[in-house]
């Protein structure tokens, strides 16, 4: 069978399959097909730098062109993984830059990128293109300035909430007069200022421009300059969104959004001042993706602006929106897809604004293809929970917080588990889920015998026993990714799923009850995964092996489960099963 | 879309019967671990139910019993914790006592609570939002174009209409400063200290004045001098009884002095300015070798002399 055709053809075959799920089948049909495969594949997605080496990439893959990968765990935006954990971009860089002198597109998530990384991924790859960095950290605007002069053919630079050292505001000049290319460029992360100029210059000469998202420090006044030199632009998002109240300043931005008859897209809008919001009315009808996230302005501002974008597909907007916002929201935007309603005030004692969950209901009844929810709110009640998953069936990403971690229903004082419960009974397509409120082990039953399609869950706070967590590893057949904070979970549920977890790309437990000894015994009876403990009290061999460790992040992997890179606090287990530490 | 690192193609089968365990009904108490454990089932300790982990067999009971949500509820609203007394299970319950920095929990009560914050500000990482955001937020409210409108308010009155309801929404503006409060989040900066790589972050916000802050610095870093990490956790375990140390990063007596980097890029001395004008000048500290510092201790006041310090 694999005769019939020469290899060109069944490369061409091959070269329309897109999906890294579909060119996997496609590789365990016979050795032949795998080795066709291997040299074609172009994209590559890791979802866990430590799953596989570098090494092993290259041998399979010699002629990647683009690489998106993925390093510290999820919890770590919350702090909750010490500094100097790992996820460094160098060694897989290095490797890459050698190995793929073409390589066109890389796109980190959650890792450690230094200067020097970025400087070899400029100067080694001359056909670079595209550089996304979300919620990096460890490079200067040295290394941005390296990437800005050496890469001629960069299409996208695109920094996402990273953390960039900023050391002057002048890497932007970096870029020569010849380039033209850019298509994409998001610095909203930059707290300092970069020259207007340099940047109104970069604007005007990049034709292709459909991206630009700028930061804090472009003040309002620059804005209708920028857009004007860009109206083909789809996304934009503003810097600070403020001025003195000036009719010319006004008359000149609606004048400047008037000519942007592509833009789809609107973000940034920090220190906004009413006012001059309705200076975006022309555009705001085409506009499917709103962010105003950090937006601190009353409800009826809100409501005024959303109210004019009835194509609205994903609204991102702080609590001040308030049920009655979102009531309106609701009766406007009926093409609603995503919705996240961020906490103004999170560490405030008492609510500063009217958002219950009334306006969760409000929305879920009101928009019918709304699917992905992150919503913060401090009441929650089972009925509104089960009010909100009989309406919106359709749900995919659910991720409620209850500032409150441990609040019961507001109404009854019981616990939440049934509004949950309801939710993954109704919700058969839910891939994502975030529960936080009163939850006894009930809720994890529900989940492991209803959620089906569930392939993410973040708990925190909840259950009672090992039950709970034996119900979810033995019950959600799709699971992918499982964290847990603060719940009493333990040894037993764990080591009975231990098969489970090589399904899995990652479990991270901490402040649970599981013990060092539990640990070891799952890392000797479970070779491919790695069980690091993640211990800032000194090394677990010097308590009793029963007591708990502080965190466990257990992965699987096909590379060495030492990796050279541990700090002094991470613990894992050595080939003969003793304990190793770097 | 991932690497199918498993294979579908027969590279790895998952045992079934083995290692899976079904419990069939919650009352049915007795409990066996799956694995073979080569040894039998080991006698559970049952002085620290906390802490009964690796054992197997068993009474259900003592899992049962083990830190309901009550527990939990109880530890939050800011009680230390009894029910897990012994320090080999501080971890569960204790990491909801207070905590200040992140991914470091402190048995020690952190002393200066800012008012008007609710207990959960105390719990690392919750609510779950990014630091990114937070500090975002944060920075909001100490910009100086945020204040400045909140005074424009009457000449927003007397504008033409050109721009619809300038009093509505500028009065709502002034309301919301007032009654919603921008108020303070989280504000993490980075903190180095010279000979250590890695460096933490700690949330400024979290303290009120520099001797908290010097406090917190100390036990992060405590044993300042040896280089490298592993005696230091130990020491800072035996260390961390409570005892109130002298702010040693500011009495000018230890071998470091705190210095943070303002937002001209200059390295200063912690302690020169009042607290609220470090906060808004400050962007990452470096604890730094007295010696190394000797040119910057005079030669920052004198430049905070010729800088005046205008407050935000």
């Amino acid at each position: 069978m694999a005769y019939s055709f020469p290899e060109e053809v069944l490369e061409h075959v091959f070269s329309f399959l897109s999906s890294d799920r579909d060119r996997n089948a496609v590789s365990l049909v016979c050795k032949s097909w795998y080795d066709i495969e291997r040299w074609c594949r172009r994209r590559i997605f890791v979802g866990n730098c430590y799953a596989v080496s570098p090494e092993m990439v290259i041998r399979r893959f010699p002629e990647l062109r683009a690489v998106e990968m993925k390093g510290k765990p999820h919890f770590a935006d919350f702090n909750l993984v010490p500094e100097g954990w790992g996820a460094y971009a160098y060694p897989w860089i290095a490797a890459m830059a050698e190995a793929y002198p073409f390589l066109e597109e890389i796109k980190l998530k959650r890792m450690v990128v230094t200067d020097d990384t970025l400087e070899l991924i400029s100067k080694s790859c001359k056909n670079f293109k595209l550089l996304v960095l979300t919620s990096c950290e460890g490079f200067t605007t040295d290394g941005l300035a390296s990437i800005a002069a050496n890469c001629r053919h960069l299409r996208e630079l695109d920094l996402r909430e990273s953390e960039v050292e900023e050391l002057s505001g002048h890497w932007l000049s970096h870029f020569p007069d010849s380039c033209t290319s850019l298509v994409s460029l998001n610095i909203s992360c930059l707290g300092s200022e970069v020259s207007f100029s340099i940047l109104e210059r970069l604007v005007a000469r990049s034709p292709n421009l459909r991206t630009l998202r700028l930061n804090r420090a472009v003040p309002l006044e620059r804005l209708a300059n920028l857009i004007r030199r860009a109206p083909q632009l789809v996304e934009l998002g503003t810097g600070a969104y403020s001025a003195e109240i000036r009719s010319d300043t006004f008359s000149n931005l609606a004048d400047a959004f008037s000519a942007c008859k592509q833009l789809k897209a609107l973000s940034g809008f920090w220190d906004v001042v009413p006012s001059y919001l309705p200076a975006m009315y022309s555009v705001c009808s085409g506009i499917t993706s709103l962010n105003l996230s950090y937006a601190a302005i009353p409800s009826t501002d809100l409501v005024k602006l959303i109210s004019q974008c009835q194509n609205l597909q994903r609204l991102w907007v702080m609590d001040y929106i308030e049920d009655s916002g979102l009531d309106v929201l609701a009766a406007s935007c009926k093409d609603l897809q995503e919705l996240r309603v961020f906490p103004s005030d999170p560490f405030g004692a008492e609510p500063n604004v009217s958002l219950t969950e009334q306006g969760l209901v409000s929305v879920s009844e009101g928009c019918p293809k709304l699917e992905s929810v992150l919503y913060f709110c401090r009441q929650m009640s089972n009925a509104a929970l089960i009010a909100i998953a009989k309406n919106r069936p359709n749900f995919i990403r659910f991720r409620l917080c209850i500032i409150d971690p441990q609040a019961p229903d507001y109404l009854t004082l019981e616990p939440l588990d049934a509004g949950f419960g309801a939710i993954v009974e109704k919700c058969k397509e839910l891939r994502r889920l975030s529960m936080t409120g009163l939850l006894t082990d009930r809720v994890f039953k529900y989940i492991g015998s209803h959620a089906k399609k569930l392939e993410m869950l973040s708990i925190a706070f909840a259950g009672d026993s090992d039950l709970g967590l034996h119900h979810v590893l033995s019950g959600c057949d799709s699971l992918r990714k499982l964290e847990i904070r603060d719940c009493p979970f333990g040894d037993k549920a764990l080591l009975a799923n231990a098969a489970k977890l090589e399904t899995m790309r990652s479990l991270w437990m901490s402040s649970c009850s599981v013990s060092f000894g539990a640990c070891k015994l799952l890392a000797q009876k479970m070779p491919r995964l790695n069980v690091e403990v993640i211990d800032e009290r000194g090394p677990p061999d010097s308590r009793p092996e029963s007591c708990s460790v502080e965190r466990v992040y257990v992965y699987r992997t096909v590379a060495s489960r030492q990796r050279l890179d541990m700090p002094d606090f991470v613990w894992t287990l050595d080939e003969d099963s003793s304990l190793r530490y770097s | 879309m991932q690497i199918d690192l498993l294979g579908g193609g027969g590279l790895f089968t998952m045992s079934s019967s083995e290692e899976s365990y079904s419990y069939p009904d919650e009352s049915d108490l007795e409990l066996g671990l799956g694995l073979s454990l080569g040894g039998g089932k080991t006698k559970t300790k049952t002085k620290h139910p906390a802490a009964a982990g690796g054992g197997g067999g068993g009474s259900w009971d003592h899992y049962a019993g083990i830190l309901t949500a009550k527990d939990f509820a109880g530890v939050v609203s800011d009680k230390t914790s009894s029910s897990s007394s012994s320090s080999s299970s501080s971890s569960s319950s204790s990491s909801i006592t207070k905590v200040n920095t992140s991914g470091t929990k402190r048995t020690a009560e952190s002393p200066c609570s800012p008012p008007g914050r609710s207990a959960i500000s105390q719990v690392v990482g919750w609510p779950p939002v990014r630091t990114y955001r937070m500090n975002s937020m944060s920075n909001q409210a100490k910009s100086p174009v945020t204040e400045q409108l909140f005074s424009i308010d009457d000449k927003c009155k007397s504008k033409n209409a050109d721009t619809p309801n300038p009093n509505h929404g500028s009065c709502k503006n002034n309301n919301i400063s007032k009654e919603k409060g921008f108020v303070k989040t989280s504000l993490f900066v980075k903190v180095n200290i010279d000979g250590v790589a890695i460096g933490r972050k700690v949330d400024l916000n979290a303290h009120t004045c520099y001797a908290t802050l010097s406090l917190a610095l100390d036990d992060m870093f405590m044993p300042s001098a040896s280089v490298g990490g592993r005696g230091s956790n130990m020491e800072r375990q035996a260390s961390v009884a409570g005892k109130r140390r002298p702010a040693r990063f500011l009495d000018g007596l230890s071998d470091f002095v705190l210095t943070y980097k303002d937002k001209d890029g200059d390295w200063m001395l912690v302690g020169d300015v009042p607290w609220e004008i470090f906060l808004s000048s400050v962007r990452r500290l470096r604890i730094m070798r007295t010696t190394d510092a000797r040119g910057l201790a005079p030669g920052s006041q004198e430049r905070n002399m010729r800088r005046p310090v205008t407050p935000l």
